[in-house]
């Protein structure tokens, strides 16, 4: 530690040239001089990058030489280097809490490129500003927070379980939550994979298993987030266990029960295509291998009576009188893996999804051509299960094109306002060409002199083995068409009729099929509005998560300790969902492995002179973090530091402004407002 | 475009008028409501989109006056200096994706990084004013989507509240600003910059008498220190501080109180608040007797009398000593 810290400040600037980032709008060198005649200012230089080792050396030794005990940093936005920077005074002596940064790339030179003159007076502001606060910088000590070695994954897709099982193998305690009865997600719908042509579930119930056995891994099935509390290496989670009726550990999975279960319904697994009875199992490779009542189709539920299941069940496994109760879970690392909702083709009314029967989505299509579908493998059409002949693939439905996708459905006003996974995206889904290539290919697989069109607007094959997988169905013989069409009508014989312009040839095409598949984009699962709120995490402007870094932190989010995998940071295929899922687990792994993890000291502190304990703080604290308590000198406001966050609601509230906080107090504020506007 | 500035500001400024009787010298006359401020300002509003209509109409017919348009973007033109608090991980964030995205807006913003806009203590608002602002912003997340669960609606009900302070002391309210951006909303935060930008031009510079207050600067400062003052008084704070809980919940028995109740005591509060604020502030400067407070705050001797009274019992005056007839008195801050 520095001498004489408190007592009088020796402060060093240095500004960032960031290559021409700053450099190239603002001038760099009339900023460094502003800055030299400002009151405790010692040293003043400029960088070509203050990030490299050569510009956190020169501050180093400057802290060193020049004792300096506060450093300004005139550069990019604090959300990217603050860390690095507080690294650096640490390593060199200095309280990581003596730094203060100007940004004068993300709000000067990157957003004022077209006014040199007017970014170069306000870089001086924000210098100007960065010093007054520096001067009353103090040194604060980090509390330190607990660990729990334990992660949660939310989700139990593809990312999900290779999350947990990545978590599982280095010997970390995961609980992965599932809503739905089975993990497994979307890719279990899958019939195959593309480029390979892997049957999908083959290759995932493998894993599937492995979940199951792992004795790291506890799946909570039919689970779902109510609450998240605390932070980083200490979350406190409360999740709603929905009752399966059925006894996970005695079924075996028979199926006596569904075998004698009265009542029948559409089977969702297949896409409404198939039925199911009210006690099931949604596919047979489901993990857990148990049944599961559906209480809003079950004769027992819904009537008083039945039991029949009860009765054939040998091991006695069904239990009607289970409930839904809250358990509270704690770990140290989430990983929010909840995937994506397929776009809903109904959105575009101009295609006729859910009018015509012969209109499906490539999902509907995935369950037609799997051999545990509804059609058991035989590809026919939903409407009359006749043979088709004729397919046509339309792509980038519900992608690519938020804004031309209205006009067709305002035409149809019977329909209804237009739900929230029905609105067209602006968005590539990344997947869906992939998805059709693979799709075209299987309808000549089953039906060799089969004729298959696919309208397409760009064909995006970008991955490995993708473009070889496209050009192989092109030879043979599927046929792509570069237009979208505007508008399907549906024939006497259910036959649907597509009018396009062949954008190639310039020629107008009238074409009929016997089916039309329609390339659903993917968008944000439903209820990830709600779950991004408990979670605190911001959503992108296409309404999936938003990750800590575009570039370098894809896997993390905002928030310390949550990370993300798959879809639902944006659409993405299987392979870079596991990929994305091995990172989001390292970084899981990487918490997990402290003992103990630092907690920005950012809370009240409390003049018991001043407070007159009218509880105003208490009332308005999210978190219950600031109580009144009875002293000998009467009722007074006390903190409770582990539970703080530091929002600073408490201070800006406090009726005898007897509340400072730490970092953020009122004088540094007030100093960096005065210092932002001074004429220099 | 300079036609098209006078239109502007004549017109506003009638409408403003009303605001700028409502100034501290009838603070004890009239008792007018927040409701009726508030309304006020929504006309505010109507005659302004109405402006920009006349703006319209104007930019059609004046296509030619080229002479006329080149003045407003040269030096004369009055470019406001715009304080911003943003809160750590939506607005600041959605600042910073402006930059990464390159998306250009006005140079007169000035950030200022809180961790969340519940930070921002209603006397911080108008600390900006006091040096040279000319309008100030608090940005935070979107409702519900508040980092810290809740911050976001208390900086809401304060900056409703220090409005209605404004509007009282005859300080156009525009000149605060409240607004929510995520860290995906790179592009609306410019958008909004640039609009509250054009929203300040069109009040005209802060403490100028060519603008729609049409106070001085020094009258300007003054007024701020006072709002500044009644903003650390405890009443004023409460009340902050408990608005939306009153108005939103119900109490113990069932009852939730009615904005317009709410309002009438913010108002009292406010006109009470202000006029101690002000003799303070007097006293602050040198011994003052309550017949020169009176007269410079051109008030009822008596009323003034009832507030340092009740200053003195406070403990914020003391006597200071007995010039002629009249004690003097002095702050004891």
């Amino acid at each position: 530690m520095q001498q004489g810290i408190e007592s009088s400040a020796r402060i060093g600037v240095y500004v960032c040239h960031c290559g021409l980032n700053i450099a190239g709008v603002v001038d760099v060198e009339a900023v460094r001089e502003s800055a030299r005649s400002l009151e405790g200012v010692v040293v003043v230089r400029d960088n070509r990058y203050t990030c490299s080792e050569v510009g956190q050396k020169s501050i180093a030794d400057d802290i060193r030489e020049l004792m300096l005990n506060r450093v300004v940093i005139a550069s990019c936005s604090p959300r990217l280097h603050e860390k690095t920077f507080r690294t650096l005074l640490e390593k060199s002596g200095l309280n990581p809490h003596l730094l203060e940064m100007a940004n004068i790339r993300e709000h000067c030179s990157w957003v004022h490129y077209d006014d040199p003159e007017a970014a170069t007076e306000k870089a001086k502001h924000l210098v100007r500003s960065a010093v007054a606060r520096a001067r009353l910088l103090q040194p604060l000590s980090r509390a330190k927070g607990r660990v729990i070695p334990k992660v949660m994954v939310v989700g139990g897709g593809v990312a999900g379980i290779s999350a947990a099982l990545y978590l599982g193998g280095m010997g970390i305690k995961t609980y992965l939550v599932e809503r739905e009865p089975s993990i497994g997600g979307h890719m279990a719908m899958l019939d195959k994979t593309f480029p390979t042509l892997d049957c999908s579930l083959c290759i995932l119930s493998p894993k599937m298993v492995e979940v199951a056995e792992c004795e790291n891994i506890e799946i909570l099935s039919l689970s779902e987030i109510e609450k998240v509390e605390g932070q980083v290496g200490d979350f406190r989670i409360q999740v709603r266990r929905k009752p399966r009726y059925v006894n996970e550990e005695k079924c075996v999975g028979c199926g006596d029960c569904a075998a004698k279960c009265p009542v029948k319904v559409e089977d969702e697994f297949n896409r409404n295509m198939g039925t199911r009875k009210a006690i099931y199992i949604p596919f047979p490779q489901a993990i857990p291998p148990a049944y599961v009542i559906d209480e809003k189709n079950c004769r027992y539920f819904t009537q008083g009576k039945c039991k029949v299941c009860e009765k054939v069940c040998e091991r006695g496994a069904i239990e009607y009188d289970q409930t839904s109760y809250t358990e509270t879970i704690e770990v140290g690392a989430i990983i929010v893996a909840t995937g994506f909702q397929p776009y809903d083709a109904r959105g575009l009314p101009q295609y006729g999804y859910g009018r015509f029967a012969n209109v499906i989505t490539s999902l509907d299509f995935e369950r037609l051509i799997c051999a545990d579908g509804p059609t058991y493998g035989k590809l026919k059409r939903p409407g009359d299960g006749k043979v088709p002949k004729r397919v046509a693939f339309i792509q980038c439905v519900g992608s690519r094109n938020a804004s031309s996708g209205d006009r067709g459905y305002e035409s149809c006003p019977e329909m209804g306002p237009r739900a929230e996974a029905a609105e067209p995206k602006a968005y590539c889904s990344r997947v869906c060409c992939m998805i059709t290539a693979k799709q075209a290919f299987m309808v000549l697989e089953k039906y060799p002199d089969a004729e298959v069109y696919v309208y397409y607007i760009d064909m995006r094959t970008a991955g490995k083995g993708f473009e070889e997988f496209y050009r192989r169905g092109r030879s043979e013989g599927i046929v792509f068409l570069r237009g979208k069409p505007g508008e399907i009508e549906e024939t006497d014989d259910g036959c649907l009729r597509v009018v396009s312009e062949d954008m190639d040839s310039g020629c107008i095409l009238d074409l009929t099929f016997d089916m039309v598949v329609l390339a659903q984009g993917l968008v944000p699962p439903h209820g990830l509005v709600e779950l991004a709120q408990k979670m605190n995490l911001s959503r992108s402007e296409d309404g999936f998560l938003m990750e800590g870094h575009p570039k370098l932190r894809p896997a993390e989010t905002g928030i310390d300790g949550i990370y993300l995998a798959g879809c639902v940071q944006f659409p993405k295929d299987i392979p870079d969902s596991v990929a994305q899922a091995g990172a989001a687990a390292a970084a899981a792994a990487v918490t997990c492995s402290k003992d103990t993890i630092e907690i920005d000291p950012l809370g009240p502190v409390i003049d018991a002179e001043l407070c007159i304990g009218c509880k105003l703080c208490e009332m308005l604290c999210p978190y219950g973090a600031i109580r009144v308590e009875l002293t000998d000198k009467g009722p007074k406001a006390k903190s409770i530091e582990v539970a703080c966050k530091g929002c600073g609601v408490c201070g800006a509230s406090c009726s005898t402004k007897a509340i400072t906080m730490k970092h953020y107090t009122d004088s540094q504020l007030t100093a960096q407002a005065k210092a932002i506007l001074e004429v220099v | 475009m300079a036609e098209q500035v006078t239109v502007d500001v004549n017109q506003a400024e009638g409408v403003l008028e009303t605001e700028r009787v409502q100034g501290l010298e009838q603070a004890s006359g009239t008792c007018n409501t927040i409701e009726a401020q508030r309304v006020e300002a929504e006309q505010v509003e109507a005659e302004q989109v109405k402006v920009e209509r006349v703006e319209v109409k104007h930019a059609v017919d004046a296509e030619n006056a080229f002479d006329a348009e080149e003045d407003l973007g040269k030096e004369g033109a009055f470019e406001p200096v715009i304080v911003g608090f943003l809160c750590n991980w939506c607005s600041y964030a959605g600042a910073d994706l402006a930059g990464t995205s390159r998306l250009s807006y006005p140079t007169n913003l000035r950030v200022i990084r809180v961790m969340c806009s519940g930070r921002v203590d209603p006397g911080l608002m108008l600390e900006p004013f006091l040096s040279a602002a000319d309008g100030v912003m608090v940005l935070g997340c979107h409702p519900a989507d508040c980092h810290y669960m809740t911050g976001n609606y208390q900086a809401e009900q304060r900056v409703l509240c220090v409005k209605a302070l404004l509007a009282h002391l005859g300080i156009a309210s525009g000149r605060l600003y409240l607004d929510w951006v995520s860290a995906a909303e790179g592009a609306r935060f410019a958008e909004l910059v640039a609009e509250f930008t054009n929203q300040v031009k069109k009040l005209g510079p802060a403490g100028c008498g060519e603008s729609q207050e049409g106070l001085s600067r020094e009258e300007f400062i003054r007024r701020v220190r006072v709002a500044k003052r009644v903003c650390e008084k405890e009443k004023f704070r409460w009340l902050v501080g408990r608005r939306k809980a009153l108005l939103e919940e119900e109490n113990v028995y069932g009852e939730k109180l009615q904005a317009g109740k709410f309002n009438d005591l913010m108002s009292f509060v406010i006109t009470e608040e202000c006029l101690r604020a002000a003799i303070e502030l007097l006293a602050e400067e040198g011994p003052i007797s309550c017949k020169e407070i009176a007269e410079v705050l051109g008030m009822p001797a008596g009323k003034v009398l009832e507030h340092t009274a009740y200053l003195k019992r406070a403990g914020l005056l003391e006597l200071h000593d007995v010039r002629g007839q009249s004690p003097r008195y002095v702050a004891l801050r």
